[in-house]
């Protein structure tokens, strides 16, 4: 099975006033379809900087990294743009939704930013808020709805258009332990597929038992990598 | 995307509306001002434009402006009448004098004396709202313009026979005419010129332009030249006649100046609202902005985006604006006796006010769009 991402020797490092600082160190890591990726790790050791990396977002110091088979670092900004356009799916902390748009138009803008007209876009979107459970409210603007609610279209917008590779930051942070269990049960339902791979950042320990395969980082390395959810969930309990 | 983009426009209801308002208002100030401006410098020239039949206007060589002409002596006509190519040369004459109405009250008039026999330099049939211009031929008739009309008699429905004395001489009203306001803003009373001359007290050689027709097939200006080089004096076609008189109105007026300044009002505050509105759209909505970037949306159809949204508030502000404008160019002439009678919103302003608005809306959402571009899409993950 190929990996969707492949990282060799990855390091980065900002600079900043008074030089530079180390943050990612010499990451060496394979994700595969078909299974959620836990990054976890204390808060500054580095795990948006790593999404970031992949997503094509920061452009890396060193090291080799693959995004479905593709060097990124040889990619153009352009390029860049239509990989994240055409295979990768977003959700992040703070939702990031246009406030301007109902629900179902804001998790169809990927689909629009893709070409697709704007009726088909509405349709598929609206199917798959039905799905989350948010067949009834549509119609709703950001500002009217709980955020256990703006992530489920959050989550929408991350799939509607049927990614190779799921980036989520943090998804959970900013919600209830209820909601955040909801949002985490919909995403492993729906997100997961053969031929998809979700990374989910996180230093929420509630939400573990979701994951496939768990990567702890501290400061800028990985640390240890646990494999299967079943391992996980007895190391929990 | 532009669905997107008009949705994203709206979402801030308050700053949306804020931002036509701004539009409307610089574009009424714009073209409220300028339109004021440009229609009284061209009421300047409405008498020589509305006189489609001459095409050559010849006076002493010293004058500026058709309203300061100076008299003529009358051999000037035959003289300009020898020159090759005229077809017919006939004298006009242009001054003022005080009116004084049946029961006593004193107004200035302008009066205009056409020739006598063929009484060219008269309205036009199409002109006249009542009377007829042959009956001038009658003594001490006048024509008066409607709106002179209106200002001399306020409540009185206009009517033929009236009569009033200029310079201690009686005269009867045999005919009223419609025509373009005149800068002076006096009421104009047309005649033949014998009468005109003894209505201003004038003595002797009272002619200050000479109206000429050119032979069929004769170019206009070549004509004038030929006429200023044989006769000494100043003969110019209709049209630079016109152009001389808009350039003096435009270097001696004031106009330009005075109106200039609340135009360039108008525009600043218009950069002002419109360029800080959209300043704080693009800074409030930089991450929705490094959001789509992330999704994967690039920087030129964001540009598309923004630009979309600034035409679009462009044009519904400056359509409102354009709207409110012309509604106060109907109100201020509907009053007959107000100075303002005769303003209007000339096309050419309204079509220069559509370019510099659009281009101030453009030009602010650009530069804001600058904070924007620039936005770094890897902000999406950071609080
Ligand atoms: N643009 C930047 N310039 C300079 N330093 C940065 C920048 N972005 C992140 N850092 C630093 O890099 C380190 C790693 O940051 P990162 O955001 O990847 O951590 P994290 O693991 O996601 O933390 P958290 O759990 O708090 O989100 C931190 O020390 C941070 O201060
Ligand atoms: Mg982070």
């Amino acid at each position: 099975m190929q990996p969707i991402v492949v990282c060799n020797n990855l390091c980065h490092e900002f600079q900043v006033a008074g030089g530079t600082i180390q943050v990612l160190k010499d990451i060496s890591l394979e994700i595969y379809p078909g299974e959620l990726t836990m990054l976890v790790g204390p808060s500054g050791c580095g795990k948006t900087t790593l999404i970031s990396v992949i997503a094509g977002l920061l452009r890396h110091s060193a090291g080799d990294v693959f995004v479905l088979g593709k060097n990124i670092a040889k990619l153009s900004s352009m390029e860049l743009l239509k990989l994240r356009r055409e295979k990768i799916g977003f959700i992040f902390q703070q939702f990031n939704l246009l406030l301007g748009l109902s629900s179902n138009e804001n998790a169809a803008v990927p689909l629009v930013a893709n070409q697709q007209s704007w009726e088909t876009a509405q349709a598929k979107s609206n199917a798959l808020l039905t799905q989350l459970g948010m067949g009834n409210h549509l119609e709703k603007l950001p500002r009217q709805l709980s955020g256990g609610q703006q992530q489920r279209v959050a989550i929408a917008r991350a799939l509607v258009h049927d990614p190779k590779l799921l980036l989520c930051d943090e998804p959970t942070a900013s919600l209830d332990s209820q909601s955040g269990q909801t949002v985490m049960k919909l995403l492993t339902e729906l997100a997961v597929k053969p031929d998809r791979a979700a990374i989910v950042v996180t230093h929420d320990p509630r939400i573990y038992a979701f994951a496939d395969r768990v990567v702890h980082m501290e400061d800028g390395r990985i640390d240890k990598v646990e494999q299967g959810k079943e391992a996980i969930r007895l190391q929990r309990h | 995307m532009m669905r997107v983009a008009f949705k994203m426009l709206m979402q801030d209801t308050a700053k949306y509306l804020g931002l036509i308002l701004g539009i409307v208002f610089a574009t009424v100030l714009i073209a409220q001002q300028a339109g004021m401006a440009w229609s009284v410098i061209l009421m300047s020239v409405n008498a020589t434009t509305s006189k489609t039949e001459v095409d050559i206007w010849v006076m002493k060589p010293n004058v500026e402006f058709v309203d300061t002409p100076e008299s003529m002596a009358e051999v000037c006509l035959s003289r300009v009448l020898s020159v090759q190519g005229v077809q017919w040369a006939v004298p006009y004459y242009t001054g003022a004098g005080m009116l004084r109405s049946v029961d006593g009250l004193f107004k200035s008039v302008s009066i205009n004396g056409v020739d006598d026999y063929t009484l060219t330099g008269a309205p036009s049939k199409d002109q006249m709202v009542m009377g007829n211009v042959q009956d001038l031929a009658q003594p001490d008739s006048v024509l008066v313009d409607y709106i002179g009309y209106r200002k001399l008699y306020p409540k009185a429905e206009p009517k033929l026979g009236g009569e009033f004395e200029i310079g201690q001489r009686r005269c009867t009203i045999v005919g009223i005419y419609k025509s373009k306001a005149s800068f002076s803003g006096l009421p104009m009373i047309v005649t033949r010129r014998s009468v005109a001359v003894a209505l201003a007290r004038e003595t002797l050689n009272s002619m200050t332009f000479i109206l000429v027709k050119a032979k069929p097939g004769i170019d206009h200006r070549e004509l004038a030249d030929r006429i200023s080089s044989e006769t000494q004096l100043r003969a110019l076609s209709r049209d630079n006649f016109v152009e001389m008189n808009i350039n003096w109105m435009i270097k001696n007026s004031g106009i330009i100046e005075n109106f200039g300044i609340t135009v360039a009002m108008g525009l600043v505050v218009g950069i002002v609202i419109v360029g800080q509105t959209f300043y704080m759209f693009s800074v409030e909505n930089r991450k929705q902005f490094a959001a789509l970037k992330a999704i994967g949306v690039s920087n030129s159809v964001i540009l598309q985006m923004l630009l979309a949204q600034a035409i679009f508030v462009a044009v519904i502000g400056y359509a409102i604006g354009i709207g409110i404008c012309s509604a106060l160019f109907y109100i201020m002439n509907l009053s007959p006796d107000s100075s303002l009678v005769g303003l209007f919103l000339p096309d050419t302003v309204a079509l220069a006010t559509a370019v510099i608005v659009i281009v101030m809306v453009i030009l602010s959402s650009v530069v804001s769009a600058w904070k924007v571009l620039t936005v770094d899409p890897a902000l999406v993950f950071r609080g």
